[in-house]
């Protein structure tokens, strides 16, 4: 196995991804084209992304509100979820400056590439492992697990770049749609020996679990969380976020 | 509803580079480790030569599908038995999960292993 000279820095590089994603968002409210009901009603003057809401429409504008200046318009996203696909609730994201929460839609159909991609979320930046990582589990319409990580509100991919000895911790954040009295059991590892990680802990309410890398192995390791529920008495297995131990090349 | 067991044996050994590969054999045939199954049945896999392993569960992508009924484990830690009551059809992908003795970490099988069930009688 190869080992690499100790590298510790301050900074682990998931900051500076963090800090891009909150400044798109900025971005985006910043150019949405509806801020407001006449800017609504502007964009239903003509052809635009709401109508794949077809006969739905009409209750999707009744639940939208415009709160205070500086707050995002609010509206019904279960009714988005569970009638288009992930391009189009992401097109109609887009005109309100939400694009960047198309994550939250999971149980929104995939009929493309382009919509696996958009929940799949493998263009979210990495996490953060210097603060804990909040693990949502939800079961989408056909009872299939859905997995996403956020921190302080912003979506992020589950994995984590790491440049010195660090614990990794995931906090399980509950859902109305996630499966009932869910735990984590543990972490799996395709391949337990690579000795990127070296020690795996979860609290005693299985609500989170810690990872302790050895920065000393570099390279990457992928892992899959292994969780219990009350739905039944099958473990699920989430898809693999995996750590990425960055030592400095040798010369 | 009868039952007809399957028993696949699992061999896990390092490659050169200390990176565990699973294989699967049936009746002394090598195989994917995948099961077709078309009645009731337990599905049973069998640890053989690998020394230092223990099945300590299975792990599911779609858990919620019912295409697996239950999961049980030998008390030795050498058999893993899947409960496939055949009530629905379907396709299931798992993961096999052992403990190892020369590490505290779990391993997992590297490819999902799919049931898929008999034809839908639809």
């Amino acid at each position: 196995m190869k080992k690499l000279s100790l590298l510790f820095t301050a900074l682990l590089a998931a900051s500076p991804f963090l800090s891009q994603a909150a400044t798109q968002q900025e971005i985006d409210r910043a150019l949405a084209p509806v801020k407001n009901k006449s800017d609504l009603q502007l964009v239903l003057s003509s052809v635009s992304a709401l109508d794949a809401l077809e006969e739905h429409l009409p209750e999707f504008l009744d639940s939208v509100k415009f709160p205070k200046k500086g707050q995002q318009p609010k509206f019904d996203k279960e009714l988005l979820e569970t009638n288009l696909s992930a391009t189009e609730i992401y097109k109609i994201l887009a005109l309100f400056g939400q694009q960047s929460s198309i994550g939250q839609y999971q149980g929104a159909a995939i009929v493309t590439d382009t919509d696996r991609l958009l929940l799949t979320g493998s263009t979210l930046p990495f996490c953060d492992a210097a603060s804990p990582i909040e693990l949502r589990v939800m079961l989408d319409k056909n009872k299939q697990a859905q997995f996403s990580y956020a921190q302080s509100g912003t979506f992020c991919d589950g994995n984590v770049e790491l440049t010195e000895n660090t614990t990794i911790t995931y906090q399980l954040v509950p859902h109305k749609k996630s499966p009932k009295g869910l735990r984590i059991t543990g972490a799996g590892f395709t391949n337990a020996f690579d000795g990127h990680i070296e020690k795996v802990t979860v609290s005693s309410d299985g609500q989170s679990i810690q990872l302790e890398n050895n920065i000393e192995n570099s390279g990457v390791s992928k892992y899959q969380f292994i969780l219990e529920s009350e739905e039944n008495d099958l473990l699920l297995v989430s898809p693999d976020p995996q750590v990425v131990n960055k030592g400095t090349e040798p010369a | 509803m009868s039952t007809v067991d399957t028993t696949i044996d699992v061999k896990i050994t390092l490659d050169e580079n200390n990176i565990p590969q699973f294989s699967y054999s049936q009746n002394g045939e090598i195989s994917d480790g995948s099961v077709v199954v078309d009645c009731g049945q337990d599905i049973i896999y069998q640890l053989v030569e690998s020394p230092g392993y223990a099945f300590t569960g299975a792990g599911f992508l779609t858990p919620f599908n019912k295409v697996i009924d239950s999961v049980s484990v030998s008390g030795d830690g050498q058999q893993l038995i899947l409960v496939d009551e055949d009530s629905v059809s379907g396709v299931t992908s798992f993961q096999l999960i052992l403990s190892c003795a020369t590490s505290g970490l779990l391993l997992l099988s590297p490819d999902p292993q799919i049931v898929n069930k008999g034809a839908d009688p639809e």
